[in-house]
């Protein structure tokens, strides 16, 4: 419970803008329907964060470690199993739909794959209009002109509005996402491996762009990407995940400079060009099905400093230094 | 210009041939040009593209995707017939295991197929649509273990498990009936390198092959690569368009702009001393960590517009309107490959004066 209690940032205010304590989320949870129900697939379980307003929080974690999951459940796109969650001090958990749907404004989503999230046969104009009136109740030039304010934003002109996504390359389409994602003014946004699919040269450029628009509005980022290096250049702090767990979270630079978990210790020197002489901590073997995770620590299976204390209970999630958290019991291992 | 001096300096119009290659080096590609003609126009995906692989050595091709990495394995393997696409011009001379110098473009059908997957095989780009469902996989490897070392189903299955055993895969006497479905993506690709080992290649040409991948399954597979190739004594196109992939796996580096290599050398040279712009704005564009070093945070520098279309890239040098160092004589004429070093070339007509 301790965890919980602090786990938020070092600058850590009196209401933080997302709050969520004990978010589990098991797929195919069916209460004893039926009698041969599989087993449910736990994609998040128990995790604690809070996100400042104006803060990027990195997520980090294999494939099916749990990312996405996350992300949807923070903005309450899928309910969770258990676990509160709060946006600047209200109970989200709690909301009724009618209310969520004229709250929804404040949240928004971007994804890997700008072409599967416009839809084709729409213009970018419409495109953009759609939110703008769905959620400022802007209408004819007031809308087209808030619009083309957008576009230009994003680095894009005004017209681009007549044309259709298919005109577009993979990061201008992205920076398309990203001007759609705005026209609420939201808050907060979970972005979804947003760089993930383009191009180093591509990928400079829209990260510094949501760079830039994080700051200039003071929005929060949950930012999804499985490439450390990225996550890197754009978050505050950052959170490694693995099975649905918490396995750390510091502060980027901290993390970076002294990563205290084994498993994050594996996934950076796994990434390519990281590692430079000395022998490589390479895991064996994959990711577990999250339908049945290792008992106690659920990377004991591989991990190469795992001891027979590590099988019995699930590390909790201990502040080892102020704002640097972990989930391994071993405190005498050094990286 | 002596060929064995500067190996792969261009020499327009030169006809090639065996005296070209010299010894230690398996694939020879001149002045290659692959064409596709659409309802658009003719798209020249590949466009003058000269490199060399030696003798168990890995040759990584990097560049921005639409570049024309994949087009150029494509051609060397001859299996452009699918596309369809035609090869307009140069020439691809291959030195097979007996020690004898192959024109590639100038076989048969018939001949090529003798040499795909024994002389020179190919993992490709995406292992779920290169992998035939309905098949196990343990069938798929030992198939070129059948036609082309002509042993008994009995004796390729048990070749195959084998296979299946160097590759890292737990339990191969099981997971060789496995199905295509049945495996995560990290066991697909390694069945696909099973099925490229399978006739012990003298070249190996691997397309992106760790692209959709884990960091720590890519991890595991270039340890994979690396381990195979060198008991194999196999050399490796390695495909990529992630820069730090190539320090950890390249011997050579090729880095291709806009279908042309506009760099080859060393993979220490090219990375360290780049000698063309473009190649230095990939490695300022890339993270490279310490981002958060003393305190304040670097931003990341990018590239100016973006890749030509194939359809009709700009006139002189491909890379001139997006190049900070381009003057009217780069728009005027086209660079060819110059030596820097014996080791190094670049297609920059300005290397000399300009400081990257
Ligand atoms: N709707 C669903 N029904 C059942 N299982 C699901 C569902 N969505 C996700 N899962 C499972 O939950 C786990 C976590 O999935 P999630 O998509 O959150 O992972 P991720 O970290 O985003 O992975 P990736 O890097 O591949 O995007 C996986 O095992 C996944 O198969
Ligand atoms: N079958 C085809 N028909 C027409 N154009 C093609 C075909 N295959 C590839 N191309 C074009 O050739 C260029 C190079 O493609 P490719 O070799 O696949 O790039 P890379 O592998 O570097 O990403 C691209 O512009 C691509 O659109
Ligand atoms: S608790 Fe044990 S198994 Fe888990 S990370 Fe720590 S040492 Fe490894
Ligand atoms: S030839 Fe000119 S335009 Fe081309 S890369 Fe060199 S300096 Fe730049
Ligand atoms: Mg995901
Ligand atoms: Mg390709």
């Amino acid at each position: 419970m301790s965890a919980h209690a602090n786990a938020a940032g070092p600058q850590a205010s009196a209401v933080p803008l997302v709050r969520a304590r004990g978010l589990s989320k098991a797929f195919g949870a069916s209460g004893g329907l039926f009698a041969k129900a599989p087993k449910p697939v736990r994609a998040v379980d128990d995790v604690s964060l809070d996100i400042e307003q104006g803060e990027v929080l990195g997520v980090v974690g294999e494939s099916g470690s749990g990312k996405s999951t996350l992300g949807r459940l923070l903005l309450r796109l899928i309910e969770p199993t258990a676990g509160t969650l709060e946006f600047a001090g209200e109970n989200l958990s709690a909301m009724p739909d009618g209310a969520l749907r004229h709250f929804r404004r404040n949240m928004q989503m971007i994804f890997q794959d700008p072409f599967a999230s416009l839809n084709p046969r729409m213009t970018i104009g419409d495109a953009l209009v759609e939110p703008l009136r769905l959620h400022r109740g802007l209408h004819g030039t007031a809308a087209r002109d808030a619009a083309a304010a957008l576009l230009t934003q994003v680095g894009l002109t005004a017209e681009h509005l007549h044309r259709y996504p298919r005109a577009f390359s993979g990061g201008q389409r992205q920076r398309i996402a990203i001007a759609r994602a705005l026209a609420s003014q939201p808050k907060f946004i979970v972005a979804d491996e947003p760089v993930s699919a383009l191009d180093v040269s591509v990928q400079a450029d829209v990260i510094n762009l949501l760079q830039d628009l994080q700051q200039s509005f003071g929005l929060s980022l949950l930012f999804i990407s499985h490439d450390l290096s990225v996550v890197e250049v754009i978050a505050d702090r950052v959170l490694v995940l693995y099975l649905g767990r918490v396995m750390e979270m510091a502060p980027t630079a901290t993390l970076y400079a002294h990563p205290a978990h084994p498993y994050t210790v594996a996934l950076m020197q796994a990434a390519p060009g990281r590692h430079r002489g000395g022998t490589r901590l390479e895991l064996a073997g994959e990711i577990p099905s999250p339908s049945n995770p290792p008992s106690g620590c659920v990377f004991r299976t591989r991990c190469p400093f795992a001891i027979g204390a590590c099988a019995e209970t699930r590390p909790a999630l201990r502040e080892k230094a102020p704002g640097h958290f972990k989930a391994c019991i071993r405190d005498d291992l050094a990286f | 210009m002596p060929s064995a001096a500067m190996p792969f300096a261009d020499s327009p119009g030169a006809a090639r041939g065996e005296d070209d290659v010299p010894a230690g080096t398996v694939l020879d590609i001149a002045d290659l040009k692959t064409y596709f003609d659409t309802d658009a126009g003719i798209v020249r995906a590949v466009n003058g593209v000269t490199l060399r692989v030696a003798d168990g050595q890995t040759l990584a091709i990097v560049g921005e995707s639409g570049s024309g990495k994949s087009v150029t394995g494509l051609t060397v393997m001859r299996l452009l017939a699918r596309t369809p696409g035609r090869v307009a011009g140069g020439s691809i001379l291959f030195r097979g295991r007996n020690g004898l110098v192959i024109d590639l473009l100038a076989l048969s059908e018939a001949e090529m197929a003798k040499l795909r997957g024994r002389e020179i095989a190919m993992i490709f780009q995406d292992p779920m649509s290169s992998l035939n469902p309905v098949f196990p996989v343990g069938e798929q490897i030992a198939e070129p273990i059948r036609i082309h070392k002509g042993a008994s189903r009995h004796e390729a299955r048990a070749q195959a498990i084998e296979l299946l055993r160097q590759v890292g895969i737990n339990d191969p006497d099981t997971r060789v009936d496995a199905y295509p479905h049945q495996l995560s993506g990290g066991m697909r690709q390694r069945v696909m390198i099973a099925i490229a080992l399978a006739c012990d290649p003298r070249l190996l040409i691997a397309d992106e092959p760790t692209t959709a991948l884990d960091v720590t399954i890519q991890a595991q597979i270039i340890t994979l690569l690396r381990r195979l190739q060198r008991e194999r004594n196999m050399a490796m196109i390695f495909v990529t368009h992630d820069l730090k992939l190539v320090e950890e796996i390249a011997d050579q580096v090729a880095v291709m702009y806009a279908s042309q290599i506009v760099e080859q050398g060393t993979t220490a040279d090219v990375l360290e001393h780049p000698r063309h712009p473009y190649t230095r704005a990939l490695l300022d564009c890339t993270p490279h960590g310490g981002a958060h070093a003393g305190g304040t945070r670097r931003r990341l520098q990018s590239i100016p517009g973006g890749l030509p279309s194939p359809l009709a890239p700009p006139a002189g040098c491909r890379f001139h309107p997006r190049c900070g160092f381009a003057t009217a004589a780069c728009m005027a004429a086209e660079p060819v490959l110059e030596p820097v070093t014996a080791q190094h070339v670049t297609r920059c007509r300005r290397w000399r004066e300009i400081t990257l």
